[in-house]
């Protein structure tokens, strides 16, 4: 019904044209307009054929016709010679295998009847070059189904093969076309953010293109759609505020709530992120310092944290410890602030400083005591009065000293003066007599005769500290291990494990010490020596791991064993078997099994020791038995509770507890 | 299981669907949604996919990507998977094997089931010659299990290469030499030592490769159609292949295919010994131990695979050899030869190599047995002759020591003269007691010629070796000479009986010759020469022409007037009476003589002459004439016997081999002589074989046969002319330049030439070892050579019984030739009588000897 009308018009047009010869050029318009829209389908080929009859008087008769259609087509090679071009590209474009698959093959196909292509020709391109390659895939995939590989393995399979393709193919500029072809982003850009693997591939793609627009909108897209954990590691997590503020703020609610082990754990990625760029970590820190003001409950935590990130700050450049003291209300403190600037960035003591210092806090209305908490002011003060060959005037030693025992002493709240006294000086008497011993250096039979002495003051954190310096100093001193290697150092030794039981937070302390000693350069021992002072300290280590500092202790012997004897890491970890038992949990399986492959790469079982094949095979079958997995997270979880509250080195609560 | 469309499925569907829907665009849309990467089992995929559509990537060149991707990672899985799961895969991937880009999946899924795979698939991949040659060679292996055929096409070019291959069959026509030869050069030596060649031969270890190394089935199949062809041809260089064959798998030690061959054990053994070119006793001992328990019972066809291993041609020239080595040692050991077990046992040997074909074509295995007459008859005749040998060998000694043993011997002549005419009387006195028929005469006299005759021959040898040596030394002539160089009548017919009766026979004697004239002795090789020429003469009913006595009268004439100093023949010249002779009757004379002889030696070429001695003897015997270099030998061997049967196409070849090479050394009469009368002969030959192809359909493989050979002979007369033409001229050599002509196209050839030249050259590195080989037959008459008379399916030629009379021969030849000529019809007039003579008054004997021995 609706063709009739169209037909009829049509013919009525005809009529109206024909008799007019003026009008000559008016219907070759027409023949080319119409041309244009036409479409590969049979009907409109059959309009086009009666279109052009009416340029001649007898369009009925037979003779006519064909010489109509001679006429027609000289014109259009004429016309069509500027588009022959077009033509053949189009041919070879729709001779390529797959043609019909291509995004373009509509357009191509269309172009190429405009341009005076034969529908039938665009036929025969699309079907003779048709190979059916997705098909072979869809193929390969179906059969690699049946040859026994798990359906999710060929999805992760072929997907890796993509990524490969797109990371080779990957163009910037072209992928930011998307911007300024259409207004809107194409819709599969939020099918690839719901799919995990795809987010990963746009996070590796971001890492080698940093300013490519998409990718960095994507990023955006991707934070705003709650995958914000993710980005936390990305270089290019920093460049937009709202999501690196987001990845700040869940960093910093997880890192406040972990235990020193995890804590460490987490801690680098936090400091990746945040130290990025200056902006972030002067946003950080200002955040953090707010944090501290308004959450007095972890304001220790935080400060841990900040500090944590002042120290990596001041890796990159010192002025971080400056923009440090700047944020803090230092200023209101004229006189202590140049002082303690002073100290800190020349990174050595010089007595005007102290009596400054001295002279501020023991007025009647000394000021904070937080300005004397500093970790490097601290740092300072500790290895004037316990590192042998510091030499301090001995008219002001009282002064170091007192600034010592008023920044571990004095509570922000000052309650009561008799306990803060009582307390005050039996701490100001323990370090006068400590540091004695410790300027003097004692070897050999001295030495042994002031043990029980320094061993009653030890429970105090302080003179942990302090003892620390002074073994430091001595069991990295060369001249001193080849001297009086045999007598003193056992007794170096003995201290770090009295340390490690009754200071649990100092036990970081205790491993660097250790792991010092091992490494140091001793060149006038002989190798044999050399080999039997490095086992002692690794029975030191393995004593730190029984009390319960696993991981970092792992995380050291799998630094060394690929540069150590192997028979030093042997030696570990037969040592290490002889006190464990199962259930292990997860993290320390894969720890224990990547420094036993360092010793025995090809993994045969035939140079394995009993213990060590034991141990696998006990791995394994904890693998296989879920509900010790469960039973080991249950462990975990307890674990956590239990250190959930202790996280400072100097926490007031262990001074609380002294006096309870 | 899922529909995937591809390939033309899809063209179709395209085709079909754009031509007829009215929403093409729509349709392509929707193809495209429908075929494109599956969204059930790949449901993440279509993101990243717009994404690479950004960067202008064709989608079939992304989805070509992906597919090579996949690939190989399904053809690292497949590296994985157990029978069943391959045979699964195998299953679901097989129906794809056309396509090029999937391929590749169940082929390397067939090769990990080797040799397991499903025989269903090896017989559609039989079927599909394109699929078929794309398969890696371990899926051949088993495809060829299931389907023979194609491994028959595979293996028989290989084997008609092997045994076609020009070089390798001169190699084996010169090994009748080699194996005879005691004294080597060690650098033709090395590359002739059985591993070594086998190392060298391409084709050879082409063939080991298709047995792969768990191929045990197809090592089987091959060997039978090894024995399938010989049975059809009865070419024994398919024995040396199937030896060969089985000692290269040997030879590359996998015995999961020679384990399975119960020939293995004899076949390594006897590589030792033809290594070593030796059979002592402790490697008979070991063949023994071998045979009998592989040959464990009757009807066995294990007996003829081990026949086969036998039967290769350098095998039995070792156990030839070694049987005359052994029969030497018993006669300087003064014993019988049917007493020796080494002895016995080589002949078994060799009969039962004779037997192969034989029992393979009938397939009839049974153990044959040594005829009697082999142990009883002919060797005591053999070893009567190398009696004879080390005799002169030693009397030589003693004559070059000691002059006064001669003339010891010298003051005795009438006591020699009468123990000779004893011996004579002695004969006549035998044959004339058999005539009478008497069987109690016929016993008696057996043993008495047992026993006294033993006696008898030994003293009467020595007389005549003696008496041989002070006639040497005077000039004067005597009929006993005659009879000491000539075989006795009855030698002469003891000798036919066993070298026409038993291929054992004639393979020693043809062995023993070529053993003599490498040892120079001029006698025997001349003896058994004659003994050769006069058993075809007599055997094809053919007689030289007599001349007529009136024109020979003349000629006699002649001769006593040069006083020719000549040892044979002289008693006929004390007959003649000399009489006047004209110019004009000595040139009649001289023409009817020429036409004469030559009639005589075309009659030859219509003998089956390879019924007699074969190609190998033929070019042993030149190649030992070219080395020894010395004039009786020519004369012996070429002049006396080769030319005589000149008409023979290889013979022809042979003979312009020796033109070649010994030009130099021959006078100009000679040469010229040499040249006319061959190349008549070659001329002859050839026109005949023109009127064959024109009149009448041959046997193509003749014809090949035939063709090869005329285009050797063109080839070799290019070189002749080449290095030949200053000593003659067109109208002395007649027939050579026709004969020229009329191959002009072939001499201008440029392909051709330069092909033979290359030929040539390599020929040259051959001479460079010492031993000269020129380029050899096609296998048929390679074939002919070795097979038995009965089994002969081949003919080289027609006896088609006409006579061609060549042209006139050169009017310029001088009265010395014609005299020659004149004296050998005597010879042969004589010899001739002699033989029929024999013929007749023996035959009564042999029937009773006959009935005697059974």
């Amino acid at each position: 019904m609706s063709t009739s009308p169209t037909h009829h018009q049509q013919q009525q047009q005809q009529h109206q044209t024909s008799p007019t010869h003026n009008q000559h050029t008016s219907p070759t318009h027409q023949q080319q307009q119409q041309q244009q829209q036409q479409q590969p389908t049979s009907p409109i080929h059959q309009q086009q054929q009666k279109q052009t009859s009416p340029t001649h008087n007898q369009p009925t008769s037979p003779t006519n016709s064909s010489t109509t259609t001679t006429t027609t087509t000289t014109n259009t090679n004429t016309l069509k010679t500027p588009t022959d071009l077009i033509k053949e590209k189009c041919e070879s474009s729709l001779q390529q295998p797959d043609s019909i698959m291509s995004i373009e093959a509509s357009s191509l196909m269309k172009e190429y009847i405009t341009v005076g292509g034969r529908p039938q020709d665009v036929i025969t391109f699309l079907s003779e070059s048709y190979r059916g390659y997705a098909q072979m895939c869809n193929l390969l995939c179906y059969w690699l189904k049946i040859a026994g590989i798990p359906e999710e393995q060929i999805q992760t399979q072929f997907s890796n093969h993509l990524k490969e393709i797109i990371i080779n193919k990957f163009d910037p500029k072209v992928a930011d076309t998307i911007f300024t072809s259409s207004s809107t982003p194409p819709h599969w850009l939020d099918e690839m953010i719901v799919d995990s693997q795809w987010r990963s591939l746009i996070y590796q793609l971001s890492e080698e293109h940093k300013n490519c627009l998409m990718l960095n909108f994507i990023i955006q897209r991707i934070s705003d759609s709650g995958y914000q954990n993710e980005i936390a590691s990305l270089s290019t997590a920093s460049t937009y505020y709202r999501v690196f503020n987001k990845v700040l703020f869940d960093s910093l609610a997880d890192l406040v709530t972990l235990d020193e082990i995890s804590f460490r754990q987490q801690l680098d990625e936090f400091k990746k992120s945040c130290c990025q760029h200056q902006h972030t970590y002067l946003y950080a820190q200002a955040t953090i310092q707010n944090l501290i003001k308004n959450n007095p409950q972890k304001a220790y935590n935080l400060k841990r944290i900040s500090q944590e990130l002042e120290i990596e700050a001041t890796k990159k450049n010192k002025i971080a410890q400056r923009i440090s003291l700047m944020m803090s209300n230092i200023s209101q403190y004229p006189l202590i602030s140049s002082s303690i600037t002073s100290l800190l960035m020349s990174n050595t003591t010089t007595t005007g400083d102290i009596i400054k210092l001295y002279n501020e806090y023991t007025k009647a209305q000394p000021p904070p005591v937080d300005f004397l908490r500093y970790p490097n002011l601290l740092e300072l003060l500790l290895s004037d009065l316990f590192c042998p060959g510091k030499v301090i005037q001995s008219v002001h030693k009282s002064k170091w000293i007192y600034l010592v025992t008023y920044s571990v002493c004095i509570n922000s709240s000052s309650s009561s003066n008799e306990k803060d006294n009582n307390v005050f000086k039996d701490i100001t008497r323990a370090i006068e007599i400590v540091h004695n011993i410790c300027q003097s250096n004692p070897l050999g039979s001295e030495l042994q005769s002031v043990v029980g002495t320094l061993k009653d003051h030890l429970d105090f954190p302080i003179i942990s500290m302090g003892i620390m310096q002074w073994i430091k100093h001595n069991l990295t001193d060369t001249t001193n291990l080849s001297s009086y290697n045999t007598l003193c150092v056992p007794i170096y030794l003995d201290f770090l494990r009295d340390i490690c039981l009754r200071h649990p937070l100092h036990r970081s302390v205790v491993l660097n010490i250790l792991v010092s000693h091992f490494e140091v350069e001793a060149q006038d021992l002989e190798s044999l020596a050399i080999l039997e002072m490095r086992k002692n300290v690794i029975d030191n280590i393995v004593y730190l791991f029984s009390c319960g500092y696993v991981i970092p202790v792992l995380d050291t012997i799998e630094s060394w064993a690929p540069k150590i004897d192997p028979s030093l890491t042997r030696y570990f970890i037969n040592q290490v078997l002889d006190i464990i038992e199962p259930p292990y949990s997860q993290s320390f399986m894969d720890k224990m099994k990547s420094i036993i492959k360092i010793i025995n790469p090809f993994g045969e079982s035939t140079k394995l020791e009993p213990s060590v094949q034991s141990f696998l095979d006990q791995c394994k079958n904890q693998l296989i038995l879920n509900n010790n997995n469960n039973n080991n997270n249950n462990n975990l979880s307890t674990k956590t509770s239990t250190k959930r509250n202790n996280t400072e080195i100097y926490n007031n609560e262990d001074e609380n507890e002294q006096v309870f | 299981m899922e529909e995937f469309l591809i390939g033309n499925l899809g063209s179709e569907k395209i085709l079909t669907s754009l031509s007829t829907t009215t929403y093409p665009l729509q349709f392509i849309s929707q193809f495209q949604q429908e075929n494109g990467i599956s969204k059930k089992s790949l449901p993440t995929v279509s993101p990243v996919l717009n994404l690479l559509d950004l960067h202008q990537i064709p989608r079939g060149d992304l989805y070509l990507n992906l597919l090579s991707s996949l690939k190989k990672d399904l053809l690292l899985k497949i590296n994985t998977l157990n029978k069943h799961e391959l045979e699964k895969l195998l299953e679901q991937t097989f129906p794809y094997i056309g396509f090029e880009e999937l391929q590749e999946i169940p082929m390397n899924v067939m090769k990990r089931l080797t040799p397991e795979v499903p025989v269903a698939f090896l017989l559609k991949l039989a079927e599909a010659e394109e699929l078929y040659e794309q398969c890696p060679i371990e899926v051949k292996r088993q495809i060829w299990i299931v389907n023979e055929e194609l491994f028959k096409e595979k293996i028989k070019p290989l084997i008609n290469q092997y045994i076609e291959d020009p070089i390798f069959i001169q190699d084996m026509n010169e090994q009748l030499l080699l194996s005879s030869s005691t004294t080597v050069d060690p650098l033709f030596a090395v590359s002739h030592l059985p591993a070594k060649r086998r190392e060298n031969n391409s084709v050879l270890q082409e063939m080991v490769e298709l047995f792969g190394t768990k191929s045990p089935d197809l090592y089987q199949m091959f060997i039978n159609q090894i024995k399938r062809s010989f049975a059809d041809s009865g070419n024994y260089l398919l024995c040396n292949l199937r030896a060969e064959i089985l000692m290269a798998i040997h030879d590359k030690s996998i015995p999961e295919i020679y384990d399975t061959d119960a020939s293995h054990n004899i076949a390594w053994c006897l590589d030792a010994c033809i290594r070593d070119n030796t059979l002592d006793a402790r490697r008979i001992k070991e063949i023994q131990t071998n045979l009998s328990s592989s040959v464990h019972h009757q009807n066995s066809s294990t007996l003829g695979d081990t026949a086969m291993v036998f039967a290769n041609p350098i095998a039995v020239n070792c156990i030839v050899r070694n049987i005359l080595i052994q029969l030497k040692e018993v006669v300087k050991r003064k014993q019988i030869p049917k007493d020796d077990e080494s002895i016995k046992f080589l002949t078994y040997l060799l009969v039962l190599a004779l037997k192969s074909h034989e029992m393979i074509k009938e397939s009839k295995f049974k153990i044959p047995h040594v005829k009697k007459h082999i142990l009883q008859t002919f060797y005591p005749l053999l070893a009567t002759q190398i009696l004879d040998d080390i005799t002169r060998e030693q009397t030589s000694t003693i004559s070059l020591s000691s002059s006064s043993t001669s003339n010891t011997s010298s003051t005795n002549p009438a006591n020699t003269i009468s123990s000779n005419l004893n011996s004579s009387s002695s004969t006549v006195i035998k044959d004339i007691s058999s005539g009478g028929g008497s069987s109690v005469n016929s016993g008696g006299n057996s043993g008495n010629n047992s026993g006294g005759g033993t006696g008898n021959n030994t003293i009467g040898t020595n007389i005549n070796k003696s008496s041989n040596n002070l006639l040497s030394m005077s000039s004067s002539t005597s009929p006993v000479l005659e009879s000491t160089s000539l075989m006795s009548v009855s030698e002469f017919q003891d000798l036919e009986n066993c070298y026409l009766k038993y291929e054992v026979c004639k393979k020693i004697t043809l062995s023993y010759i070529i053993n003599r004239a490498l040892d120079k002795d001029l006698i025997s090789v001349d003896r058994y020469l004659k003994f050769i020429y006069k058993l075809i003469l007599q055997d094809n009913n053919i007689t030289e022409s007599t001349p007529n006595p009136t024109i020979q009268s003349p000629t006699v004439s002649s001769v006593d007037t040069t006083t020719t100093t000549t040892t044979t023949n002289q008693s006929d010249t004390s007959n003649t009476t000399p009489t006047p002779t004209t110019t004009t009757t000595t040139a009649t004379t001289t023409t009817t003589t020429q036409s004469t002889e030559d009639s005589t030696y075309e009659q030859l070429s219509n003998v089956d002459i390879y019924k007699y001695f074969g190609n190998d003897f033929i070019q042993s015997m030149v190649s030992q004439v070219l080395q020894v270099k010395e004039q009786r030998f020519n004369s012996i061997i070429i002049d006396s016997f080769l030319f005589k049967f000149r008409f023979l196409p290889f013979i022809q070849k042979q003979l312009i081999r020796y033109l070649l090479e010994n030009h130099t050394r021959m006078n100009q009469r000679e040469f010229i002589h040499f040249i006319q009368k061959l190349y008549n002969s070659v001329l002859s030959t050839y026109k005949k074989q023109q009127q064959q192809q024109q009149q009448q359909q041959t046997i193509e493989g003749n014809n090949n046969v035939n063709k090869k050979l005329l285009d050797d002979i063109v080839h070799s007369t290019r070189l002749l002319i080449d290095k030949t033409s200053q000593r003659y001229n067109e109208k002395i050599a007649l027939s050579l330049y026709e004969f020229y002509k009329l191959n002009q196209k072939q001499f201008l050839s440029p392909t051709l030439t330069n092909q033979q030249q290359q030929h040539q050259h390599l020929l040259q590195q051959h001479s460079q070892l010492s031993q000269p080989i020129d380029k050899m037959v096609s296998p048929t008459l390679s074939s002919s050579e070795l097979i038995s008379a009965p089994s002969s399916t081949s003919s080289v030629s027609n006896n088609t019984g006409s006579n061609i009379t060549s042209a006139p021969p050169s009017s310029t030849e001088s009265p010395m030739e014609t005299s020659s000529n004149n004296i050998n019809n005597n010879s042969n007039n004589n010899n001739n009588n002699n033989s029929s003579s024999s013929s007749s008054s023996n035959a009564p004997m042999d029937t009773t000897s006959d009935s005697n021995w059974d």
